[in-house]
């Protein structure tokens, strides 16, 4: 059974990183929607469908502007929501499994009658529900971003962005896990995992333009985020596998080796 | 009354830790008795808490087996419950009160120690309202102690615990490691502090570049503490001063090198002194010996042995 003092620890340490960064998804969500009449007035759909198809998917597709549901999902969580997703999630899964053990504090909670895997999955609880609670800050930002805009989206689409978002953050803070928790990588844990989240946008935003990176779409976790977007059930249950795998190596990983 | 024999509460067989080629622990063997406090002594950097880590499960051994209380020490959800631990580096969360980090500690063990709490916080004078971040480092070191003794552990393991704490604390500490062992408790305690372990300790090892020099009871210990003393002094009164110093009760006379005669002195002060004041002396020094003086004195080793010599105890 998880050690409830561990996890209301680590939550109640958190506690201002989560309000923090529920106010920095509703400032996102505000400002990205709120923009939203000014850009459908701009006419920039007629403007890029003046580009070629491979450009017109790089923008974002020229349908993007003409309807709040095609903005959403096209500008607000085609790359921004997810960029801040994956920033939190990384510098969250470093803080609590590299850093506790880089201060010294995850010697002196191994000293404790707590196994090697209650701690790791109490900290994985521990993430995953600090995940989904800043996430209600991409649903209040929406929810009042569209009130004011006199705008209204549908929710289940919405529901499903941001299911996606969560799960593209986690699957790259689970990327540093495994590796700074797993193997005490502690040097390259960010490095490693923001590489390849640069990587994988990179990849998958390019490969519009240039055939020559189509072999290799369906190894950025974007491919499987954005086709199609929201993110498929399918899609979604690779992106949990790809998830459950790095947990799987983070554990095995830290039952294994020495600590500090 | 017929009371219990001791038991094995901890024990090690020949426990290596290698670092790469460098071997931080080697073929160490020591047993702790229930009901003792043993002592676990070498200078820095000689494997002391690389051991304290291999105990508690933070390392993995290279080789050998380690025990707490007869189970294999990887089961840590069962054994961590009968055992107390407190580093003098001990690191603990800042951003939480010393009373919330206790509750937590507690938790983990289980149980309601709320008045255990309050009487070691009494004894220690700890204030628990205030942040960690905030204590010095005597007062972490409190709460560090209070954690590790709360849950009346059987076991107390202590990684040079009174780093930190002032001279009136340290006394506060023996105290309650006193009053501990005399509730039926166990320590060990590692630590480069002999005058510490000589008040504490029933048995010590000593430990040096990661190999057990031996183990011994403290009384015999104690009995080879002699000063070291060194006299300056010009060679024919060097001569003449070594003749009649051999006579001395309590001296062994070592080397004379150039200028200076090297003693070992463990009677009474008195009879030296009043010996040494017949002379012209350039310059004295009586200076307590080092820990790995008094372990040599004891075993009769010197520095070339000691690369071959396996670890033992001294029945």
């Amino acid at each position: 059974m998880m050690t409830y003092g561990l996890l209301g620890k680590i939550l109640y340490q958190k506690r201002w990183f989560i309000l923090g960064w529920i106010l920095g998804f509703v400032a996102m969500a505000l400002f990205m929607i709120l923009l939203y009449p000014e850009l459908k007035a701009s006419k920039l759909d007629e403007l890029l469908s003046g580009l070629s198809p491979a450009l017109q998917k790089v923008a974002g597709g020229t349908d993007t502007f003409r309807s709040i549901d095609k903005y959403i999902g096209g500008e607000v969580f085609a790359l921004r929501m997810p960029l801040l997703s994956i920033i939190m999630s990384i510098v969250l899964f470093v803080g609590l499994f590299v850093g506790d053990e880089k201060k010294g504090t995850l010697l002196t909670q191994l000293s404790l009658p707590l196994s090697r895997s209650k701690i790791m999955l109490t900290k994985l609880l521990a993430a995953l529900i600090i995940l989904v609670i800043t996430t209600i800050g991409m649903y209040v930002g929406i929810v009042i971003a569209l009130a004011l805009i006199h705008e209204s989206a549908d929710m289940m689409m919405v529901t499903k962005h941001v299911v996606g978002c969560v799960l593209i953050g986690l699957d790259f803070g689970l990327v540093a896990f495994s590796l700074g928790g797993g193997f005490g990588l502690r040097a390259v844990a960010t490095g490693v995992a923001t590489l390849l989240a640069f990587l994988s946008y990179l990849l998958s935003s390019m490969v519009a333009v240039a055939d020559v990176l189509k072999p290799y779409e369906k190894l950025s976790l974007f491919h499987y985020y954005q086709n199609p977007s929201p993110v498929s059930l399918e899609h979604i249950g690779l992106m949990a596998t790809f998830g459950l795998v790095c947990v799987i190596i983070g554990l095995l990983g830290f039952q294994r080796r020495d600590v500090g | 009354m017929e009371t219990a024999s001791p038991t094995a509460i901890l024990s090690l067989r020949g426990v290596t830790k290698r670092f790469g080629d460098k071997a931080a622990v080697a073929d160490v063997d020591i047993t702790v008795m229930s009901g003792e406090i043993f002592g676990f002594l070498g200078p820095n950097g000689a494997g002391k808490t690389t051991a304290i880590k291999l105990i508690l499960d933070i390392l993995r051994p290279t080789r050998g087996r380690i025990e707490l209380f007869g189970l294999s020490n990887r089961l840590t959800t069962v054994t961590h419950r009968r055992l107390g631990y407190l580093s003098g580096e001990m690191v603990l969360d800042d951003d939480l009160t010393g009373r919330q980090y206790l509750l937590f500690v507690a938790s983990s063990y289980g149980g309601n120690y709320d008045e255990r709490i309050k009487v070691l916080a009494g004894q220690l004078e700890a204030d628990l309202d205030v942040r960690i971040g905030n204590y010095s480092r005597g007062n972490k070191q409190k709460i560090g102690l209070i954690a590790a003794m709360m849950h009346q552990p059987e076991l107390l393991i202590l990684d040079e615990p009174s780093s930190g704490l002032d001279p009136l604390m340290q006394e506060v500490f023996i105290k309650l490691i006193q009053e501990y062992r005399a509730g039926g408790g166990t320590v060990f305690m590692s630590s480069h502090s002999l005058a510490e372990v000589q008040r504490l300790c029933d048995r010590v090892a000593f430990i040096r570049a990661g190999k057990l020099v031996g183990v011994a009871k403290i009384d015999g210990l104690n009995q080879t503490s002699a000063k070291k003393v060194v006299v300056t002094a010009g060679a024919k009164q060097l001569k003449e001063l070594a003749h009649r110093a051999s006579i001395l009760k309590g001296a062994t006379v070592g080397e004379t090198s150039g200028n200076a005669l090297h003693l070992t002195y463990g009677g009474a002060m008195q009879p030296l002194l009043q010996l040494l004041a017949k002379y012209e002396l350039e310059d004295l020094t009586i200076r307590e010996p080092e820990l790995e003086e008094i372990f040599m004195t004891y075993y009769q080793t010197d520095d070339s042995e000691l690369a071959s010599k396996s670890s033992g105890e001294l029945k």
